[in-house]
This record gives C-alpha cells, structure tokens and sequence, in this order.
C-alpha cells in the first residue's frame, strides 16, 4: 500500500488534457469553456479508487478486502463528488496558470450544477474575474513632493483637550449653545410631512456637519448656535445617493431636533490617578502623557506624509490608466476597501470616533473613490509581482503587534478576529502595497515642501450611527448608539 | 424448528422466486474466481434442480453442480424476549468453465 502514495503523487502533476475556451466580454471578465477528456477523468478516478480501495467497509468483508469493481460500483456517488472537485479545482487551476489569467475573486460557478459524465468528457464553464490587461507606468525615478514638519506643543495641548472631552466630563449649563458644545437631543425625520425616523437622546456637538450613515447635515453649528434646551430647530439632511432606500436618494428630509439639554465639555484637573485609570500604569504625570502624545502625533504625521505621498504617487502612476472596471467588482471591492482604510487608520492611532466620521464619508462616496484605489491597487499589484515582493509571516506578526499595540487589545484576539472576518487578505494586500510604495519611494526624487496642512484639523464633522432611511419593506429603525 | 426439510411445494416456482439475492462476501468472491461458483440465498422451497433452471435462465449460463445448504436462524434476545433470526437457504452454483456471472 506504501508504493501507492509515490506513484499517485507523480500522478497528479501529470497535466490535464484541457480544451479551452475564453471569451472576453469585458476588459475584466472572462468567460471560460473547459472541456476534460475520459482519460484524464478515468484517471482522477483511479486515483481516487487507489485511496478508497485499501480501507473501504463493506459488508461481506473484512476492510479493505472488498474487490475494486465492488468499491467503485458502491461507492460510485462520493467518488463522483470527490473526483469532480477535484478535477474542477485542478482544471480552473491549470487554466489560469496557462492562459496567463490572473483572477481576482473566486470563479462565478456552481460546483454542484456541474455532473460527472459516466462516460465521455466533461464540459463545463465559468465566469472569471481577472485583473485588466494594462501597460505598466513608468515608477522609478518618480519627482515627489515630501511634505515636512515638526510637531508643536501647542498641538499637544490642543489633543490633550480633545482628549478629554468625552461624555463623562460635561457640564451641563443653562446657557445659549456654542459651537463645540455637546447637545442631546430627539431627532425626528420628515420627508415633506411624512414622519420617517426618530432618533432619540442623541448626545450630539455641534461642528459643521452632522453625519449620519446615509446622509449629512451641512451647517449643523450654525443652525444649532444660541440654542437652550427645551428649544426646537430644523435643518436638512441631504441624503446620500447610496442609501438604503432607493426612494430618498439624494433627497432633502426635514430632520426637527428637539434639544434636551446644553453641555459644555471641560477639562479636568490631570491628577495622576486620573492619567492612571485613563492610560494604565504606565503613565504617571502630565509629562508622560505629552510624551506619549506627542509619539501619538508623530505617528498621525507619518501617516499624512505617506498618505500625501501614496496620493502623489496614485496620481502620477493613475495618469495613464484609463481602463474600465466591471461595477459588481466595485461594489464588492468598496467594502473591502472600506476595511483597509479602517485597519490603516486603526494602526495609525486615530481616535475611534475619527474612524468612524471617516467611515461613514466613505460609504457615501465609496464607488467612486474605490474605483481609484483599485485600480492604484493594481498596478502597485504588478510591480510587487514584477518584483517578487511578498508577505512573509514576519510581516504579518510585526503588522498584528502593531495593530495591538494601538488598540490595547491582546495580538492573539487580534489577529483571530482578523481571521474571521478576511482581514488577513487586507492586512496582506496593505503589507505589499506599502512595501511597493517604499520601494516606489527608494527610487523617487524627493524636494521637501513644508506641510500646510493642521495635523489636528478642528474636527469638522461629528458622526451619528444612525440610519434615517430603512430599505425599502422594513420596519423603521430607531437605533441609536453612544458616542464616545 | 419449523425445519423446511422435506417441505415441498406443488408449485412451479419463477426464476425470481428462486434466487433470492446474490451472496456477495469475502467467501464468495474467492470461490466465484477461484473455481467459478458463486452463491445465492435461494427460496427454502427451492430444489437443486429449481435453482439449476433458475441461474441458467436468469443469468444465460451452463450450470456443472448446485449444492445447496439450509442454514438455521441464529437465537436472538431482547430482554426477556427469546426468538431467533429466520432460516434460510444457501446455494453454491458452479458453472461450465466458459461461463462467468459477472457481478460478483
């Protein structure tokens, strides 16, 4: 039995005799025909016979002493099944691999529609989405332009601030409104006089816009300047052209805020038993905590300076590539990209709530900015591959290390959730992409620029997780989470 | 014992009532390649020259020697119940050399 396992290994590198056919309906799609002769078939289930033979039970014999045509007669229905996937996998594999087609998510097929002949050959199809076809830009040698600049102190008094406005340190006060303020208040959505939604006690601050999930609210401070509570207010919320509900998209609703009370955010006395039980042990007075913010700024900085110079670098190499992508794989592919930035920012030590004001302007305009990164991806994709650049294990650690470190989370917890939600594809595609970009960047002229740009932009926007439309035949929803 | 022994019956049984199923075993398969007999559970009623007619009709083959054996049911218990599996009949059909059954 011991001689079987060389020989069934020698044959399964042996090739299939494919016919082929591709068809290209569009620059990313490929229509696949693959027909499979007997032989090959017969072969597989042989294979699969010469594996199944020496253990199978059957009743009359001992194990593995029942004759061979008795096997395959018996068990003629799982060895089908093993041996077509089998066949399917191996067959779409060699295809891609000789025909040069680099797919970019699973073959659009039925396993299951697909029958094993009892005799003759195997036809079968598939659809494939596989990377465009596009002349590579020129990348080494590119002019870039790198932004510079040092980190102030009046900056680190400016997040320490920010820092402590949280929920918990409010003050309610019976004054007009500010802008910056924190106020709560019932939300009620009308489209004309039709009641939609209602959000209730939101704790909401004014900044210049409102967003919610499927839309904003431009000028929120202004409107809400002055305001007690008890009072009442209006605005428009315009609604995003990707909501859930096809029947509000880009429209005006009313949104009625009915305030309950006025808070003003204030900052608390840094007594080291607060900086303990707000950081840990390890952050004793005032002046650790600077420290430890001013690496958290030099972090943020980092991240602007690669993400100004990653754009540049779009830009210069997006020059030229003027290819179409098939919509499906966008919309598929703005939720992917929609993780990635998510993890980037994580990883860069933005502020959850920042994440989530950022979130909620991506899935606005996902499609759009997903057709750039995607095709940004792509061609980063072909020079890794022209290359011979890869993720290796280290990778993998250093980025779940450092992930961890930011989120204050165990690496083993973080790197299992990534697991379970596919974002080690992510982590992975980012780890080659930014290896790409480094390179890209060794081979870059540089002329420094200052940085104009604030570090710490005065937060423009305050996110709600609150979605005003519900899809067309559900219940209205009315959830409404905390703010931090 | 109920022992069909000596039973016998006026009617002509049918092929189909005289091969019951075809007895695929270890044994069985030896004996069929070994020297072309293959065994069948046959009906308790059934003669050696029944099952003679039967496999040469059903099967198209020149049938050398039946022999047949009648097997006892095997005391079966549950609880406080007492009774034994059904008995039945065996039959060892070897045939001409020039003929094979092939299932087996």
């Amino acid at each position: 039995m011991s001689s079987d396992t060389p020989q069934a290994a020698t044959e399964e590198k042996q090739k299939l005799h494919l016919e082929v056919q591709i068809e290209k309906p569009q620059a990313c799609r490929r229509h696949v025909v693959v027909t499979i002769p007997q032989e090959d078939i017969q072969r597989y289930v042989d294979q699969v016979l010469d594996e199944l033979v020496p253990r199978a039970e059957v009743p009359g014999f001992r194990p593995g002493r029942a004759p061979r045509k008795l096997v395959a007669a018996r068990f003629r229905k799982e060895i089908a099944q093993q041996v077509k996937a089998q066949l399917l996998l191996d067959a779409i594999d060699q295809v891609t691999e000789e025909h040069d087609l680099v797919p970019i998510s699973e073959p659009d097929f039925d396993p299951e529609a697909v029958e094993l002949p009892q005799e003759g050959n195997l036809t079968f199809e598939f659809d494939l989405e596989v990377r465009p076809e596009f002349e590579l830009p020129q990348w080494k040698g590119l002019k870039l332009r790198r932004p510079v600049r040092q980190i102030t102190d009046e900056e680190i008094q400016r997040l320490l601030q920010r820092m402590f406005i949280s929920p918990n340190d409010l003050v309610p006060v019976q004054e007009p409104a500010q802008p910056g303020d924190f106020i709560t208040a019932d939300i009620t959505f009308y489209d004309e006089e039709e009641r939609l939604s209602r959000a209730e006690e939101e704790l909401l601050r004014l900044r210049p816009v409102l967003s919610f999930r499927d839309g904003v609210l431009e000028g929120f401070d202004e409107l809400m300047k002055g305001v007690r509570s008890g009072e009442e207010r209006q605005g428009r919320v315009k609604i995003s052209a990707e909501a859930p509900n096809p029947k509000y998209r880009n429209k005006e609703l009313r949104a009625v805020f009915h305030v309950l009370d006025v808070r003003r955010p204030q900052m608390p006395e840094l007594t080291p038993e607060l900086l303990t039980r707000r950081f840990g042990p390890q952050v004793q007075s005032e002046e650790e905590l600077r420290r430890m913010l001013r690496e958290n700024l030099q972090a943020r900085l980092e991240y602007q300076q690669r993400e100004a110079l990653r754009n540049q670098i779009t830009e210069l190499l997006l020059k030229d590539a003027q290819w179409e992508l098939p919509p499906e794989l966008l919309r598929r592919q703005a939720q992917r990209e929609l993780q990635r930035t998510v993890l980037e920012l994580r990883r860069s030590g933005f502020t959850e709530a920042e994440i989530r004001a950022y979130e909620n302007r991506l899935r606005q305009n996902a499609l759009a900015e997903t057709a750039r990164a995607l095709k940004q991806h792509f061609i980063l994709e072909r020079i890794a591959e022209e290359e011979g650049i890869d993720a290796t294990p280290e990778d993998y650690d250093r980025e779940v290390l450092l992930i961890a470190a930011q989120s204050g989370e165990s690496p083993r917890r973080i790197r299992a959730r990534l697991e379970k939600t596919g974002g080690m594809d992510v982590l992975r595609n980012q780890i080659v992409e930014r290896k790409v970009i480094d390179l890209i960047l060794q081979h870059a002229e540089f002329e420094d620029v200052p940085l104009e740009e604030d570090i710490l932009p005065e937060e423009k926007e305050f996110p709600v997780l609150f979605t005003i439309t519900a899809p067309p035949g559900a219940e209205t929803t009315e959830e409404s989470s905390e703010q931090s | 014992m109920g022992q069909p022994k000596g039973q016998k019956t006026q009617m002509q049984l049918e092929p189909h009532q005289v091969l019951l199923r075809p007895l695929v075993t270890e044994k069985g398969v030896a004996a069929s390649q070994k020297h072309n007999a293959y065994a069948f559970e046959v009906n308790p009623l059934a003669t050696k020259e029944d099952i003679r007619r039967a496999v040469e009709e059903l099967f198209n083959v020149k049938v050398v020697k039946v022999r047949t054996q009648n097997r006892r049911g095997k005391p079966r218990r549950r609880g406080f119940r007492v009774g034994h599996t059904k008995q039945w009949k065996k039959a060892i059909v070897t045939l001409d050399p020039e003929y094979r059954i092939d299932f087996f």
